[in-house]
C-alpha cells in the first residue's frame, strides 16, 4: 500500500514537474513573444496609418471648410462666382496629381557615433535618407549644422573640412576630393538618387555650414521612380583630426529639411 | 510526505530532482539569452519617418475672412516630439524649390495687418511641441485669418513639423534632426481678380546647332526638337500658365506640346515642363516634339493663358531649319572611306 501510494505520488510529482517546467519556459519566452508581437504591431500600424489617412481625407478631414473646394476643378484659377459667394477659394494638393499619397521623409539613424577618433585617419559613418514625393510635384532636402563639432565643455572644436585644399578646396555648395590624411575637419559625401552633380564619386566631400542650408537632394519629376516615387541617398560623414586635437567628447547636430516644390 | 516538496533543501540530494532542476535552469538560461537578444535589437538606431498631406495649399481669399485646412501628419518611425512653426519662403531657382527665411511667425508674431496663423485643435497650439507615438496619425487644423486691413498681395509660407535631434549615444557624435514642410500660397484679393501679369523671358530650341555661327537655328532631321520655355510672373499674384507649343513646317507637318500648368510665384520665373499623360496620371516631362523625320523650315509658337478664364495671353515664336546633316555627314564619311579603301587596293594591285 505504502509502495503504491509512493508510486501515485511520483506520478503526480511528474505531472507537477512538467507543469512547472512548461510554466517556466512560457514565462521565459514571454518577453520574446512580447517583442515579436510589438514589431508586428508597428508594421500593421504603419500600414493602417496609410489606409486611415486615405480614409480620413476622403471623409472630409483633409478637406477645407469651403463648399467651393474641388480638387482640380479650376486648376488654380479663380472661379469668380465661387469666390464671390464664399470670400475664398482653396485648392489642396497638386491639381494634376490625382493621389493623396503623403509627402514623406525618413532618416534611418538619428545619431552618428564615430566612437574614439584616431588622429590622421579618416573615420566615416553613414545614414540613409528617403523621400517619397508621390503626392507632391517635386521636392528638395536641405542640410545645415547647428555649429562645428564642439567638445562638451565648449573649449575645443573640430573645424569643417575644406577638403584637399588649393584647387580642391570644397565649399558648402561645391564638393571636392578629400583624400589627404593631413587635411583635418568634418564633412559629408552623398550617393544615390537626386543628389547634387558635384559629388562625382565617394572621395568628393562638402562641409556643412550653420549659416546656410545646402540642397543635398532635389527633383522636379515626381513620377521618375514609379510606382513608389521614392528617392533615397546615403550620406557619408567623415572626420579626420590632427594629433594635437584636444581629447574630449565632441558633438553637433545636422538639420535636414524636406519640402515639396510649389 | 516531505520527500516530494521542492522547498525542502534535502530534495537536491535526490538525483531526479537535481536533473529536473538542471533542465529547468538550462531552458531558463537559453530563453533569457534569446529574450535579451530580441530586446536589444529594436534599440539599435533611432529613426525618423514623417508623412504629410496636403503638400501644398493654394488659397485666394478676401480680407476679413478666415479658413481652416486639415493637415494629416503620420509618424511611421519611433515616438517623437513634434515642434511646429510657420516660416515665410521665397522661390529658389526655376524648378519650384523654396528658400526658407525670415523670422518665424510663431517666434515674433506676424504683423497685425498680415495673415494670422493658428491651430484650431483643442489640444494643439502652433509653436508648442506635441508628442506623436509610433504609427500615430495626427490631424492638425490650421486656421488662416486675414485681417480686414491686410494689403492685397501674395503671401508665401511653409508649415513646418520638426523633430528634436536624436539622443546622444557614444563619444564623438553628430546627431540628426528632421523637418518636413508643406507650402502655403496665399493671395489676398478683394474681388478674386488679382492682377496677373507675365512674360515669356526665354523660348529656344535646345538641340540647336551652329547657333553662334548662323543667324538661324539649325537642327538635325533625325533629332527630336526639345524646347526651353521660361516664364516670369511680373504681377502681384501667383498663376498657372495653361497652353501649348505648336510647331508647324512648310510641308504641312504639325505638332503640339502641351505644357504642365505649374505655379509661378509673383516676381519669380520658372522653367516650364511639358505635360505627359498615361491612363492613370499626368506628369511633368521635357518639352519635346517627337516627329519621325524633319525637313525644311519650321516655326514654333508658345501660347499661354495666365489670367482668369484665359483672358490674358502671352506668346513667343521661334523659327528653325531642319536638315539631315548627320545623315549627310555619314554618307560623306562613308564615300571617303570607300575611296580610300579603293585607292589602297589599287596601290597594292
Amino acid at each position: 500500500m505504502i509502495h503504491g501510494k509512493t508510486q501515485t505520488k511520483t506520478e503526480s510529482h511528474g505531472i507537477w514537474s512538467c507543469a512547472f517546467l512548461f510554466t517556466s519556459v512560457l514565462f521565459c519566452l514571454l518577453p520574446c513573444f512580447s517583442v515579436l508581437a510589438r514589431s508586428a504591431r508597428a508594421k500593421n500600424v504603419s500600414s493602417e496609418g496609410y489606409n486611415i489617412q486615405m480614409g480620413d481625407v476622403n471623409m472630409g478631414a483633409g478637406l477645407p471648410t469651403s463648399s467651393s473646394y474641388n480638387l482640380g476643378l479650376t486648376g488654380g484659377q479663380t472661379a469668380p462666382g465661387l469666390f464671390a459667394a464664399n470670400g475664398y477659394q482653396i485648392l489642396s494638393g497638386f491639381w494634376y496629381i490625382k493621389t493623396i499619397i503623403p509627402f514623406s521623409f525618413t532618416i534611418d539613424n538619428l545619431a552618428i557615433d564615430f566612437g574614439t577618433l584616431t588622429p590622421n585617419q579618416f573615420s566615416t559613418k553613414t545614414n540613409f535618407l528617403t523621400v517619397s514625393a508621390g503626392g507632391a510635384g517635386g521636392y528638395q532636402v536641405t542640410a545645415s549644422e547647428s555649429a562645428v563639432l564642439t567638445s562638451s565643455g565648449g573649449t575645443a572644436s573640430i573645424p569643417n573640412t575644406s577638403c584637399n585644399g588649393g584647387t580642391n578646396t570644397c565649399q558648402d555648395n561645391q564638393a571636392k576630393p578629400w583624400t589627404d590624411f593631413s587635411k583635418y575637419g568634418f564633412g559629408y559625401n552623398m550617393f544615390g538618387t537626386d543628389i547634387p552633380t558635384d559629388f562625382l564619386d565617394s572621395t568628393y566631400y562638402r562641409p556643412f555650414t550653420a549659416s546656410t542650408s545646402a540642397i543635398i537632394m532635389s527633383s522636379s519629376d515626381v513620377t521618375r521612380n514609379p510606382p513608389s516615387n521614392t528617392a533615397g541617398a546615403t550620406v557619408t560623414y567623415q572626420i579626420n583630426i590632427s594629433g594635437s586635437q584636444a581629447a574630449g567628447d565632441y558633438e553637433n547636430y545636422i538639420l535636414f529639411i524636406a519640402t515639396p516644390t510649389y | 510526505m516531505t520527500k516530494f516538496q521542492f522547498t525542502n533543501k534535502s530534495q537536491f540530494s535526490n538525483p531526479k530532482h537535481f536533473k529536473l532542476f538542471s533542465v529547468w535552469f538550462l531552458v531558463f538560461g537559453i530563453c533569457l539569452v534569446f529574450g535579451a537578444w530580441f530586446l536589444v535589437i529594436p534599440a539599435k538606431a533611432q529613426t525618423l519617418s514623417l508623412g504629410l498631406w496636403p503638400p501644398i495649399l493654394e488659397v485666394i481669399i478676401m480680407p476679413g475672412k478666415a479658413i481652416t485646412q486639415a493637415y494629416t501628419i503620420t509618424n511611421s518611425g519611433e515616438e517623437t516630439i513634434i515642434n511646429t512653426k510657420i516660416l515665410p519662403f521665397e522661390p529658389s531657382g526655376e524648378h519650384g524649390n523654396i528658400s526658407l527665411g525670415g523670422p518665424t511667425s510663431t517666434e515674433v508674431g506676424p504683423l497685425q495687418n498680415e495673415p494670422q496663423f493658428s491651430f484650431d485643435n483643442a489640444n494643439l497650439s502652433l509653436g508648442k511641441p506635441f508628442r506623436l507615438r509610433s504609427g500615430e496619425v495626427a490631424q492638425v487644423i490650421l486656421k488662416i485669418r486675414i485681417p480686414e486691413n491686410c494689403p492685397e498681395d501674395d503671401y508665401y509660407d511653409t508649415l513646418l513639423f520638426n523633430t528634436p535631434p536624436g539622443a546622444k549615444i557614444g563619444q564623438s557624435v553628430s546627431r540628426q534632426a528632421g523637418t518636413i514642410g508643406a507650402n502655403i500660397l496665399l493671395t489676398v484679393s478683394k474681388d478674386g481678380q488679382p492682377l496677373r501679369k507675365g512674360e515669356i523671358i526665354e523660348f529656344k530650341l535646345l538641340n540647336c546647332y551652329l547657333a553662334r555661327l548662323l543667324p538661324f537655328c539649325f537642327t538635325d532631321s533625325l533629332s527630336q526638337p526639345e524646347f526651353l520655355l521660361r516664364v516670369k510672373n511680373t504681377g502681384r499674384a501667383f498663376f498657372k500658365p495653361f497652353g501649348e507649343i505648336s510647331v508647324g513646317g512648310l510641308l504641312g507637318q504639325k505638332g503640339e506640346i502641351e505644357i504642365l500648368p505649374e505655379n509661378i510665384l509673383s516676381q519669380a520665373s520658372r522653367q516650364i515642363n511639358g505635360q505627359c499623360q498615361t491612363e492613370e496620371k499626368i506628369y511633368p516631362c521635357p518639352l519635346t516634339w517627337q516627329p519621325k523625320f524633319l525637313f525644311g523650315p519650321y516655326r514654333a509658337k508658345a501660347e499661354l493663358a495666365i489670367g482668369n478664364q484665359e483672358e490674358i495671353k502671352i506668346s513667343a515664336q521661334i523659327s528653325f531649319l531642319a536638315l539631315p546633316f548627320k545623315l549627310f555627314l555619314t554618307v560623306i564619311v562613308a564615300i571617303f572611306g570607300l575611296i580610300l579603301i579603293k585607292n589602297r587596293l589599287r596601290i597594292r594591285a
